[in-house]
This record gives C-alpha cells, structure tokens and sequence, in this order.
C-alpha cells in the first residue's frame, strides 16, 4: 500500500531550481535513504513534505488525501503535520525548555494531552532513548548525542506514520555515529515509514529498502541499497560514491589515528 | 561652618527630604503606568510590522518615525493641548458643542503622553528580539503540529521575553528619570515637589541634590532587581 507519492515536486528559490520534478513513492512501513552531494536539495525536498518551505509546483499523496502543492489550505497543512515527526539537522531543541518538556510539547500544544499524561509517555520515550537521567536537562546541558536523542524522541512521541530525518548523524563526533544509528534502526524496523537524508551507507545497506540519489533537484537514481550502491547505474551516482567512500575511509583513518594518540 | 550653612545647608536638606520624598509614590506609579501600557502598546504595534499587516504596518511606521523625530516635551504639550481639543470635537461631532470637558488630573495627560512615547521606542526593540529568535525554533514547533499563534505564545514569546526583561528594566529606570518633566503639566511628583520647596526657600541647589539623589537611588534599585531577576530566569547552562 503508498504511504507517500510525490509527483512532480518543484521549488525555485530566485530562479534557482532547487528541486526540478521531484517523483518518489513509498509503501507504509518503508525506509527510504535518500543521498546526494551538498546543495542538491534534499533538505528542501524534506521541508517541502512538512511545508515549511511551500513548493511552487507538485502534488503529495498521503494516505490516499491529495493535495496540491500550490493550493493547500493552512487547516490541510496542520492536518499533515500531525502524520509527520521532523527530525532537523541542528535538531532545533526549544532552547528554554527541559528536555522532558521539549518532548511533552507537542502532545500538550496541538494535541490537548494532559500534562500529566504527557509526562508520563514523553518520559517513557525519552527512558527508551537511554536519557532517563536527563528529564530536567536544558539542551544546552546535553552533549549533541544526547540532544539528537531528544530530538528524536520528540519526533516519535507524537506516534507519526512517517518520520522524515535529515542527516541526523552529520552534527555528531564520529564515535557517537554507531549509537545514533543503532536508535533510528530501531524505528525503522518498528512499522513506521521513513526518508531520511544519510551518508552513513552502513545504515543504508542494513535498514534502508530504497536508496535515492539526489543531484541538482533531480532524482538521478533509485533502487534497493544493494543495487544502487555495488552497480550505480549513473555516471554521477558512480562518482558521488567514490567520492563517498573515499571521505568514509579518511574519516576511518582520522578515528584510528586519533584512538592510537 | 556658620558660612558653608549659608551657601549649602545640610541640615536644611534634612529637613525637607521627608517632605519630597512623600512624593516619591507619584513618581513611580507614573513610570510603571508609562511602562506597563507602554510595552502593551509596542508589542501590538511591533506585531503589526513583523506580520506586515496592511495599513497598520505604515501606520505603525509613521507613529514610530514621529515619536522618535520629536523631544519627549513636546510630545507632553501636545497630549496636554490635544487631547481636550479631540474631546471637544468629538462632542461636537455627536452635536452636543458644549457638553462639558470631564476634568483631566493633571498626571493622566502625563502617563498618556510617556505611554505613547515609550510605546514607539518599545516597539523597535520588541520587533528586533522576536526577529532574533532562531527560525529554527519555530520551524520545530510547526514541525510538532502548534499553529502561528500557538508558536508564538508557547516558543517565542518566553524566549524572547527572556532577552526583552534587561530592557524592559532600562525603559522602566529611562520613564522614572523622564517623569521628571511631569511638571511642565503641573503634575506634583519628586521633581514638583522639588520646585515647590525651592520656590519657597530660594534653596534651588540643595534642593535639586536631594532630587538627584532620590532619582539615582530608585535607578539604582531597579538595576540591582534586574539583576537579580536576569540570574534568576536564565536557561541553565547559557552565560
Ligand atoms: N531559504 C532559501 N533561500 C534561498 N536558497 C535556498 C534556501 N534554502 C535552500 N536554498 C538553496 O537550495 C539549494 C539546495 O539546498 P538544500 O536543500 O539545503 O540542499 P542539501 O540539503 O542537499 O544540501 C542550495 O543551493 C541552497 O543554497
Ligand atoms: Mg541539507
């Protein structure tokens, strides 16, 4: 069954064409890993789905509910939002709350929980992120692994169907790498359905069903992780994954290097 | 010191510092009114600039433009002249011309006037900290499912109000000290008190020195609260 079809998805940002005819489809509860040099727009493809950045051009399919870029209404927009868990970049953690508030935030705002209730299932989910002993911690108090983590958990405490992830990992030591990881697989696997932005091929391979390679606003290349990773198709797809390893493989090096000091 | 008495006495000035000072309450309801209605009025109008609301942005711009292009005692006078010249036509629109002109008190035109004017200068600084809060942060809680207005209440208002505190004390200590031109309207507060005793005694100086030292004491009391206050509603973990 399509959880999500995108068709013909675009976005200029002064005549710059930052997504060029997107079309993606995905069933509930897949995993879509989507790469892609800097600049070609994944970001935006991930905030146009949530409509923080509003599209010029392109229809979303959800659940069967079509919408069309150019005429939603802000009662569809808010609709959307409540399938959808975001997890930014910076991760955007309100700077003037707790991390258990951060996490009740969006059960006692938009959906009217009790406070206690609230408490209770943002603590179950901040427990099933390992920050149990993190409940009053301002995000300023928390490593950045520990901040993703928050992130994440207030993501999925609102229960999305889809939860969108740019490039969780990229912000972090590359020790804390595996761990993050470990966490987003789990959500993978738990039914719900996923695109997340990642270079981390590791992630891809194990938990991804789909890989898309993004360049200049267009979807160069799709097709299970497997395929697309060991026999690209695509010239360009074939030297963004040289490049790829070349930088996972110096990233290797500095890390032992920096283990052996 | 029977010839120092004569040029500058202390013991003149002790006597009559109760007598000024009794008038100290004056002064500060008229700077917490002027405050308090002043921000109400700078937060609206900083929200009609942000949001661009049509002819209310350009309104707000005029109103901020002319308070800010004109001195804080001609803004007094013409609030002082103005307002029963509005009140007059306004009765005479409803054609009653000579329904009598409710009696103003004097420190009403005054708290008006430092409202409107500290309403103009507010609104710039409300408009700049509620800019400078990350986008960021309201992209988060868009992303969670809160509407403009919740975000607005639940995410940027505390964080913003936390900037704004520091100040809103400033604008509070600047009314205090521009109170003291209340009594151009013959509004009696530390300083028409002050001109009272002077006028009485021809001891202008001594009198003026315990006006200074009463306006920096008050100044210097909020100061110390604000620090207190910054301390207390700072984000743990933030310098
Ligand atoms: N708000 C914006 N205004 C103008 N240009 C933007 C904006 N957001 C993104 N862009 C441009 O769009 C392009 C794609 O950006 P982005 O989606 O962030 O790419 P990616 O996430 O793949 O690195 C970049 O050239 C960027 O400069
Ligand atoms: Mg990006």
């Amino acid at each position: 069954m399509i959880k999500l079809r995108i068709e013909n998805l675009r976005k200029s940002f002064d005549g710059n064409k930052v997504l060029d005819g997107i079309n993606l489809g995905l069933e509930a509860g897949k995993v879509m890993a989507v790469l892609g040099p800097s600049g070609s727009g994944k970001t935006t493809l991930l905030r146009c789905l949530n409509f923080l950045e509003r599209a010029d051009d392109g229809k979303l399919l959800i659940d069967d509910v079509a919408v069309d870029c150019k005429a939603v209404s802000k009662k569809q927009i808010l609709a959307l939002r409540r399938k959808i868990g975001f997890v930014f970049q910076n991760y955007n953690l309100f700077r003037h709350m707790t991390a258990e508030k951060n996490v009740m935030e969006g059960l006692v705002t938009p959906r009217g929980v009790p406070a206690k209730e609230a408490r209770e299932m943002a603590r179950a989910v901040l427990d099933s992120v390992g920050l149990a002993d993190k409940y009053y911690s301002y995000p300023t108090q928390l490593s950045g692994g520990e901040q993703q983590r928050v992130a994440i958990a207030r993501a999925m405490v609102i229960n999305p169907e889809i939860l969108l992830l740019d490039e969780p990992t990229s912000a972090l030591d590359p020790e804390l790498v595996g761990e993050a990881m470990q966490i987003i697989k789990k959500i993978a696997r738990s039914g719900i359905t996923m695109i997340i932005v990642t270079h981390e091929m590791s992630f891809a391979y194990e938990a991804a069903d789909y890989a898309v390679f993004m360049d200049k606003g267009t979807i160069v290349e799709t097709g299970n992780p497997t395929e697309l990773f060991d026999n690209p198709q695509e010239e360009r797809t074939r030297q963004f994954l040289k490049r790829l390893h070349r930088d996972n493989r110096d990233n290797r090096d500095n890390r032992d290097n920096r283990e052996k000091e | 010191m029977e010839v120092i008495n004569r040029f500058f006495s202390v013991e003149f000035m002790l006597k009559e510092i109760p007598f000024i000072a009794s008038y100290l309450p004056t002064t500060i309801f008229m700077a917490v009114c002027a405050t308090l209605i002043g921000w109400f009025i700078g937060f609206f109008v900083a929200m009609f600039r942000i949001n661009r609301v049509p002819v209310l942005n350009q309104l707000a711009g005029f109103y901020i433009s002319f308070i800010r292009g004109t001195p804080l005692m001609v803004q007094i006078y013409l609030t002082y002249y103005g307002i029963p010249i509005i009140i007059t036509m306004f009765h005479a629109l409803n054609g009653q011309p000579s329904a009598p002109i409710t009696p103003f008190l004097p420190i009403a035109f005054a708290i008006i006037a430092f409202s409107i004017n500290t309403g103009a200068y507010s609104a710039e600084t409300i408009r700049a900290i509620v800019i400078s809060i990350d986008k960021g942060q309201r992209e988060a809680a868009f992303s969670l499912g809160l509407t403009a207005s919740q975000t607005m209440r639940r995410i940027v208002l505390p964080q913003a109000f936390r900037v704004a505190l520091p100040m809103l004390c400033n604008s509070f200590i600047s009314n205090v000290l521009g109170t003291s031109l209340a009594f151009i309207v013959s509004v009696v507060d530390i300083m028409g008190a002050a001109k009272l005793v002077g006028g009485r005694s021809y001891r202008y100086f001594e009198v003026f020195v315990i006006v200074a030292i009463l306006y920096w004491l008050i100044s210097s009391v909020i100061q110390r609260f604000t620090y207190w206050l910054e301390n207390k509603l700072r984000i743990p973990g933030t310098s």
